[in-house]
């Protein structure tokens, strides 16, 4: 008779194992927050206004940038200029800026890049900005590498993009500045070259267009990056990762084929869990070195998707598992949580087809926003509001099962004490064990939560003391990522068929423990080596 | 160079920026001009032949547009021969320095012909000390910044003193831009040595956000362990280079022994804190699908005149400090409120050692112009009102005809579409 390894571990060596995983977890943790830089970095970005003297404007060969060979006549907008119209104004941003003497460039270890729009207009008191206004910007973008000529940029994507202006403004006295809320401008999901040029104009083809805007002083625009350590940290991660899941997931799955019955459910969501974890960890972005991946902001999505909706789906199989009224006749299988299930499943195509709506097509346009139109922003809410939905029936009902298995363990917990004492220590054992992992999901979920909240309240860095700062939103971040990945280790080698034998030679118990097994195989349907606990469970439902 | 000891004064009261500045001394001298400030839209000036309207036009831009070639640095009388020359109108500093007066390179369209000061200028600033020419030379556009600097103190400075009795008024003939009132240690100074401080901290700031100049330095935040290499963990916000570079600029000129040095050294860090103290952040999540699981956060530059408001405040409530010698040990130097039951003042706070100067009455010798001709607000009870800002002197009232802009139609970029109305105000004028 074997069980799960869990339930045959001892006290002893299940403590070892505990405190190596969270020594683990502890690294993890630290390796985020001493090693790795903040996750992402912002420049902000001051447009130079350029004096646009060609003749023909559409011409995309033609680029306005403020340094290096070829820059452009600048122009200062306080200025009023008789001989200027709009169309020869263009706000250049060359990215990314010169420090410390040097010319930077992007490396592809910084893996994306997103731009904001900020638009600094002076109040006016006889041209005040309606709020929700639209602004209609004409954005080009091109990129040049580092043996280009510095005048040899190309087009990399251009677009005629409607923006909404959201401004407000506290002190309505001219000259000072509005509150305007931050523009989203663009999303590449590669950095793959290592210069990037952004042209902005502001048309006036129609003449409502850009009439509402004010008076635009200066554009700013914050290009925000990954930071190549914080890259480096996670791919590295990934790395030791990757081959120890991969690793348990063979052992487990050949512990699993050792066996006489064919794997149950929860052993195949497992592999599947294991299977999701794998995808989240493959460190795909060795390629982005190589080749150019716009999809990978889309592609990390999904593989987060999956991840999630594999460990929900997870839990909840997990709970109704281990629920004690049970048909036991019939082997388990995924149809008969088809209506808990439904909930993650629409959740996830929800948030999915949003994200194809928003990354996919940003794909095509890297300056495309669902939320620029009404249509767009009411579906992209739809999706949301939906997902948001499904989350809170999804927690419902797995709140409500995981009810119900306490109250029935509980319930059983009552006739424990009309047992034989081996017999009610062995099932003791088995309830608190399940209630320990019971409690560490509760517990990494928790940590997760907290720790989000408390990155939220405490922006950045924490000091310790003079010498250790810790980089607090690294740390959190390969804290949950090793946390997971730990978890899910764990619950590998934990759920895995223990081969052990029961200790049959115990002089005392020897004949309450022979005719224990005789019972349990005299169980209908399923053959012994089912998980004790379960089969505990069943027997009890069997009396 | 020992003179500049003597009479310690912010950086600017040498890199002048007139002559934007000297037109509005002589607009507050010449009061038949019907020049109330501040204006918003340009008033149309009948003495001057030019009638310029301009978008954002106060005092500060006609005299711009009339003066095309504005920007020039203002000398120390005794370093410049010939200084009488220049007297009056402005001279472009080539024509002083011998430095060559460039047309802007590619604008062959414009007919203005700004001198464009470059880095070789630096070594002519003969005002400057060995430690600023070096900060001078550090770029090529940095002289541009640092008129840009002391452009916008003066600016800001006059915006914020306009219904005050001292208005910030420049001089131009003389060896000081403010006259002699800096050699106060008043709250003016205090206030004056501040901005000026925020103000280089900002414009360097703002050139280096443009990409303008070269050496903003990228000390990653924290991690002085981790490679200092931008692609690692990135750079810090610009306004840090900023404030160093001020720091460096100005605060080299202060001498920590004098009192004034260390009064000043305390307010140009209040004025640096100001800056820093008005930055909004601002966030961007980009998580999955978007979300805020994943969030950056960053800072704005606020806008000069923000800062100016709450350096203003500060003026308000400046405090009163006498130097204290700590003799024990080494010899510290410290300020202490000059009553022993007032607040002791934080970093922020603005601080002088003497009372002002009278600002009622004209005074050559200081470069106090006086109120007289100033135009009051005859219902307020401010300092802009008539009896405050009059001295008790009284005032006359005129009724003039204002031709101001109306019902603008702004059209992007550069073009108002603005009518004239007409109205009969009454103006109240110091005697």
């Amino acid at each position: 008779m074997t069980g799960t390894i869990i339930e045959n571990l001892s006290g002893r060596k299940l403590a070892v194992l505990v405190t190596f995983l969270l020594l683990c977890q502890l690294t993890c943790f630290l390796i985020g927050g001493l090693v790795a830089p903040m996750p992402a970095n912002a420049q902000n970005i001051l447009g130079t206004v350029c004096k646009d003297t060609s003749v023909m404007k559409n011409d995309t060969t033609k680029w306005f940038y403020n340094r290096g060979k070829g820059k452009c006549q600048p122009v200062d907008l306080g200025e009023v200029h008789h001989d200027l119209s709009e169309k020869d104004i263009v706000f250049a941003f060359q990215m990314p800026i010169p420090r410390e003497g040097e010319t930077y460039d992007y490396s592809r270890w910084q893996q994306n890049l997103i731009g904001v729009l900020q638009v600094d207009i002076s109040y006016h008191s006889q041209m005040e900005v309606k709020p929700r206004s639209t602004i209609t910007i004409d954005a080009r973008l091109a990129y040049r590498n580092k043996e280009d000529p510095e005048d040899g940029w190309k087009l990399y994507t251009q677009s005629v993009e409607k923006r909404v202006l959201d401004c407000d403004i506290d002190i309505k006295t001219d000259e000072y500045l509005y509150n305007c809320s931050l523009i989203p401008l663009f999303e590449l999901g590669s950095l793959f070259h290592d210069y990037y040029l952004l042209n902005i104009r502001l048309p006036i083809d129609t003449p409502d267009m850009n009439a509402h805007i004010g008076h635009i002083q200066d554009m700013w625009v914050t290009v925000i990056n990954q930071n190549g350590g914080f890259t480096k940290v996670w791919v590295s991660l990934k790395t030791v990762f990757f081959p120890c899941i991969i690793g348990i997931l063979i052992w487990f799955w050949r512990r699993i084929h050792m066996l006489e019955r064919k794997p149950v459910l929860l052993e195949k969501m497992l592999l599947s869990l294991g299977i999701a974890l794998c995808f989240l960890n493959a460190p795909l972005e060795y390629l982005t070195l190589q080749f150019d991946l716009p999809f990978m902001l889309l592609l990390g999505d999904i593989r987060q998707g999956v991840f999630y909706a594999t460990l929900f789906s997870f839990w909840l199989v997990f709970a109704g598992e281990h629920m004690l009224i049970q048909d036991t006749s019939a082997q388990s299988s995924l149809k008969q949580y088809w209506r808990h299930l439904s909930a993650v499943a629409i959740g996830c195509i929800s948030l999915f087809i949003f994200d194809m709506c928003e990354r996919g097509v940003q794909l095509r346009n890297p300056f495309y926003s669902i939320w620029v139109t009404d249509l767009g922003t009411n579906l992209a809410l739809t999706f949301i509001i939906l997902a948001g939905i499904s989350t809170g029936v999804y927690f419902l009902f797995l709140c409500y099962l995981v009810y119900k298995v306490f109250i029935n363990i509980s319930h059983k917990r009552q006739s424990l004490p009309t047992m034989c004492s081996v017999r009610r220590l062995h099932y003791e054992g088995i309830i608190y064990r399940f209630k320990f992992l019971m409690l560490a999901t509760l517990l990494c979920a928790a940590l997760t939560v907290i720790g989000f909240i408390l990155g939220q309240v405490a922006e950045g860095q924490w000091k310790w003391d003079e010498h250790i700062e810790l980089e607090y939103t690294s740390a959190f971040f390969t804290g949950v990522y090793g946390m997971w990945n730990i978890y899910i280790f764990s619950l590998l080698v934990l759920y895995a068929p223990s081969h052990k034998r029961w200790p049959v030679n115990e002089n005392t118990s020897d004949m309450q423990n022979l005719s224990e097994e005789i019972e349990f195989s005299r169980l209908p349907g399923e053959r012994s080596e089912i998980s004790s606990l379960t089969s505990f469970i069943r027997k009890a439902t069997v009396d | 160079m020992d003179d500049i000891n003597k009479t310690p004064s912010p950086y600017l009261s040498k890199l002048n920026a007139l002559p934007r500045a000297a037109a509005s001394a002589r607009a507050v001298l010449k009061v038949s001009q019907p020049f109330t400030h501040p204006l918003v839209f340009a008033i149309k000036t009948k003495t001057r032949a030019e009638q310029t309207y301009s978008i954002l036009a106060g005092q500060n831009e006609i005299a711009r547009l009339i003066y095309p070639s504005t920007f020039y640095f203002h000398l120390h009388s005794r370093e410049v021969v010939g200084q009488s020359t220049y007297c009056g109108a402005p001279v472009p500093i080539g024509r002083n320095l011998a430095a060559p007066i460039r047309p802007v390179q590619t604008s062959n369209t414009s007919q203005e012909t700004i001198p464009i000061l470059h880095k070789e200028s630096c070594h002519r600033l003969e005002y400057l000390v060995e430690r600023q020419k070096q900060l001078c030379m550090l770029s090529d556009k940095m002289v541009q910044v640092l008129q840009t600097g002391a452009q916008q103190t003066i600016e800001e400075c006059q915006h914020q003193f306009r219904n005050s009795r001292w208005n910030c008024s420049t001089i131009d003939n003389s060896t000081d831009i403010f006259g002699g009132v800096l050699k106060f240690k008043s709250r003016e100074s205090a206030f004056v040595h501040a901005l000026s401080a925020a103000a280089l901290a900002h414009a360097v700031a703002r050139a280096c956000s443009r990409g303008e100049l070269n050496e903003c330095s990228c000390d990653a935040r924290v991690r002085k362990r981790t490679p200092r290499h931008w692609q690692w963990g990135g750079c810090s916000e610009d306004i840090r280079y900023g404030e160093k570079y001020s720091r460096d600029f100005i605060d080299v000129k202060e001498d920590k022994d004098t009192d004034e040095g260390i009064m000043n050294l305390h307010n140009n860090e209040a004025g640096r804190r100001a800056v820093r103290g008005r930055m909004q952040r601002v966030c961007k999540c980009h998580g999955m699908s978007g979300s805020c699981s994943v969030r950056v956060c960053w800072r704005r530059l606020p806008q000069l005149r923000i800062v100016g408001d709450a350096l203003a405040t500060r003026y308000e409530g400046a405090s009163h400090v006498k130097i204290v010698e700590r003799k024990r040990g080494k010899n510290i130097r410290k300020l202490r409120p000059i009553h022993a039951d007032m607040k002791k003042p934080n970093k922020t706070d603005l601080v002088y050692l003497e009372d002002s100067p009278d600002y009622c009455e004209p005074n050559d010798e200081l470069g106090i112009l006086g109120t007289r001709g100033r135009t009051c607000n005859r219902t307020s009870a401010g300092l802009d009102g008539c009896r405050l800002l009059c001295c008790g002197r009284g005032y006359q009232t005129r009724v003039r005809d204002h031709e101001e802009k109306c019902r603008c139609r702004f059209v992007w970029c550069c073009r108002v579409h603005c009518e004239i109305c007409r109205s009969k105000r009454d103006h109240h004028v110091c005697n």
